[in-house]
């Protein structure tokens, strides 16, 4: 897998996995 | 108070490293948590505010330890020479974000303790993804036989502390003159290193230079630092310093045409060799 293609799954996995599980504090206080 | 602060010559070194904005995600990402913390606190749920609070400290530390982690690959690439980081700092931090961004799916966010376990290994695979692993074989170059990988590295490493030394003492001192000279003499140093880097085997020949020269140069310019710094300095004193700094000088720039002489003498006896070989041709 080229490393540019792997960096950028890597940061769509951590956004989707550290970012939303915060974010969802949150919204599941509202 | 005291302004002093801790003599930490390695931790000088690292401080110089530019990661850039690598990392600021781990800082920005868990901000939710944060605001989570104070509503929780503001609503009156005190147990819930405290662990929101130390979740987020989580992800601080880990982003903490990735940054550190960081700088000490990047110190790591720019070398020719160096010796993998000891403790894989880049590692620790994943784990400890993978177990906090776990921690948080479960306590915070309602998720069950499988997706919470699930969530946190897309995490920590996430972040070996997107910033890769611990660098783990020491770059060892052509190190070849007469000096060992650690005793270069060790020099190196010793070298870099004193010039190091050097440039913090340079920075105290406010004599435009003698900070460009220090400053050339820095650079000669560098350049002196880069020798030993490039061809280890200089490392025989520059002994003297690392352990008597370069620790001198430190002492003199630090005890100078140290005087200037107490408004102590005289006449007698700045002339002194001024015609030690320029033997320095000289002695750098010797040692550097010593260390490429010697290069032109290995070039000058395999040259020899070829003719000798090309001869029984």
């Amino acid at each position: 897998m080229p490393y540019i293609v792997q960096k950028v799954i890597g940061f769509i996995l951590l956004s989707a996995t550290v970012g939303l599980v915060s974010l969802q504090v949150l919204f599941h206080l509202s | 108070m005291t302004k002093a602060t801790r003599y930490d010559p390695e931790n000088q070194i690292l401080n110089t490293v530019k990661t850039g904005i690598k990392g600021t995600l781990l800082f920005l990402m868990p901000l939710p948590v944060l605001i989570g913390a104070v509503i929780h606190l503001l609503k009156g749920n005190v147990f819930s505010s405290l662990t929101a609070g130390a979740l987020f400290a989580g992800f601080m530390i880990a982003a903490v330890i990735a940054r550190h982690g960081f700088k000490l690959e990047s110190r790591f690439k720019q070398k020719k020479l160096a010796k993998a980081p000891g403790m894989p700092f880049k590692s620790l931090a994943a784990t400890l974000l993978a177990i906090t961004t776990g921690l948080t799916a479960f306590l915070l966010s309602d998720y069950g303790l499988l997706a919470s376990i699930l969530i946190g290994f897309v995490a920590l695979l996430g972040f070996y993804m997107a910033y890769g692993v611990d660098p783990r074989r020491d770059k060892t170059g052509n190190i070849s036989l007469g000096v060992s990988a650690d005793e270069v590295f060790q020099a190196l490493e010793a070298a870099e502390i004193k010039i190091a030394t050097i440039e913090k003492a340079r920075k105290s001192i406010r004599n435009i003159e003698f900070d460009q000279h220090l400053k050339r003499i820095i650079e000669k140093a560098r350049a002196i290193l880069a020798m030993i880097e490039d061809d280890p085997k200089d490392l025989n020949r520059a002994r003297k230079f690392l352990k008597v020269y370069l620790d001198g140069t430190a002492r003199v310019t630090e005890s100078y630092a140290k005087t200037h710094g107490k408004d102590a300095t005289t006449e007698v004193l700045d002339t002194s310093f001024q015609e030690v700094l320029d033997s320095i000088e000289s002695t750098f720039d010797e040692q550097r045409e010593k260390l490429l002489q010697n290069d032109q003498l290995d070039l000058d006896v395999k040259i020899e060799v070829l003719k000798t070989q090309l001869k029984h041709l």
